[in-house]
């Protein structure tokens, strides 16, 4: 099938360009630092690294991937081939989900969590929504640097609040997505049915928003609209 | 001269088209108002949260290191960027073979880089710091971080082919910074592992007010400049 191969594609490139071999590297950091930090730490300090870093690694990356893809005309041959746009932004979501949920495994096995299943969902379901808005971003620069100013407000956004909820959990601030997201992962969710239905409703928007951007990109490329 | 300084004001006028040089003034100001500000009452409520007197509070000297790292470091990061995309584009090697040349190009981007991310670092802390570390430490501080900076930069470029790589390296170099913790979290000699790193020195510095362990921070940037300007200038002749 087109996706399998799609997806085998982008594993292979993250692969060659060592984000596996960062996040083994990331992984032995943040296990060491969990084995430091005193052991009332512990529970939400793995909810904060694996919030901010695994999950969240497609905003950090997914502008570098995409303007690469540019020069290398690899974005020219997959908008001139039967590739769709859906399928191409699946593929991006699915391979860089799988390093998420594999390091927060490895994370959330060594701080002992409890909830381990509820975890792996809530990073899976983050690392979506990190990458589909690193995508959007990503199909509207040229620069690496337009990519990083472009992010930025994002990440305010999308990091302060979660942080904030996840020491004072406010009632009001449970109907901020991502602090849904933040709260599955430290086993502190009042609703996880809820949380997951508004996680899975920003996913699909994103989604809708990601297969045009792409689309848009797709019909620009080279300087001229197609 | 002439070269390098028109060699950099392109640079100045690339970043003001993707308006990174507006962020560039903003963040680390936003940042030191972060630490001055926030940190503080972070500090408050997670005492409160877990019932201890101080926890963030003993380490503000370290919080003050990351305040003066951060400046030159994100100067350097933006600077590292540009040279990527110059890099990708084959700019390098064309400006190579100008009057700049190859150490020319090299001290546009890193090293005018570094004059300016200094006075800015040292602004930075005058204006936000948190700890008692006096004004001659924390000056010093600011050189070693400058260099550090550069450092960094140079290892994005040297040990990437291509954007993709450069963030994967930019990422890994943040373990670069990783030697402050040593002398407050690593007891005994096992601290010294990450002696190799500037970082540490300068750490150690700020912890009990060492200008030995600053000189030697310095001296250390010094020779990993050394050394990868060497191996990015071998790259870009390849």
């Amino acid at each position: 099938m087109r996706i399998i191969k799609l997806i085998l594609g982008d594993i292979h490139f993250q692969f060659k360009y060592g984000f596996y071999f960062i996040y083994i590297l990331f992984s032995a950091l943040y296990v060491f630092l969990l084995f430091i930090f005193p052991e009332t730490w512990r529970e939400k300090a793995v909810s904060i690294m694996i919030y901010s870093d695994p999950a969240a690694m497609g905003l950090f990356f997914m502008g570098a991937i995409v303007l690469l893809e540019k020069s290398q005309r690899v974005l020219n041959a997959l908008a001139v081939s039967p590739v769709k746009a859906i399928e191409y932004v699946i593929a991006k979501t699915i391979s860089l989900m799988l390093i998420s949920v594999l390091v927060s495994l490895v994370l959330a096995f060594v701080a002992g969590l409890r909830n381990i299943p509820e975890v792996l969902l809530a990073t899976a379901l983050t690392s979506m929504i990190f990458t589909l808005l690193g995508l959007i971003a990503a199909t509207k620069i040229n620069s690496l640097n337009q990519y990083i100013i472009m992010t930025a407000p994002l990440e305010l956004i999308c990091f302060i609040p979660p942080a904030i909820y996840l020491f004072v959990p406010s009632v009001i601030m449970q109907w901020y997505p991502l602090n849904g997201s933040m709260a599955l992962i430290s086993n502190s969710s009042r609703n996880p049915l809820r949380d997951i239905t508004m996680l899975l409703i920003v996913i699909i928007c994103l989604f809708m928003i990601a297969q045009r951007a792409t689309m848009k990109m797709w019909k620009s490329l080279g300087g001229v609209k197609l | 001269m002439k070269a390098v300084y028109s060699c950099f004001s392109q640079m100045i006028q690339q970043l003001k088209q993707d308006a990174m040089l507006i962020m560039i003034v903003f963040v680390p100001l936003l940042a030191g108002t972060f630490f001055r500000f926030v940190i503080p009452f972070i500090e408050k409520l997670i005492t409160g949260y877990f019932g201890i007197d101080a926890i963030l509070a003993p380490y503000y000297e370290l919080v003050d290191l990351f305040l003066i790292i951060l400046t030159p470091s994100m100067f350097n990061y933006v600077a590292a960027m540009v040279i990527l995309e110059e890099a990708d584009d084959h700019m390098i090697s064309y400006l190579a073979v100008t009057p700049l040349g190859k150490t020319g190009y090299l001290l546009s981007r890193l090293g005018a880089t570094g004059l300016i991310s200094f006075p800015a670092s040292i602004f930075v802390s005058a204006l936000f710091h948190l700890s008692n570390a006096n004004v001659l430490m924390l000056t010093g501080i600011a050189l070693a971080g400058t260099v550090q900076g550069v450092i960094i930069a140079l290892l994005i470029v040297t040990l990437s082919t291509n954007k993709v790589e450069g963030m994967a390296v930019g990422k890994i170099t943040t373990l670069f910074t990783v030697g402050v913790f040593a002398p407050y979290f690593i007891t005994g000699k096992m601290q010294y592992i990450l002696s190799i790193l500037p970082s540490y020195w300068m750490s150690r510095a700020i912890q009990s007010s060492d200008y030995l362990a600053l000189l030697i921070s310095i001296l250390l940037a010094g020779l990993w400049i050394t050394l990868l300007s060497k191996k990015f200038i071998k790259k870009i002749a390849c």
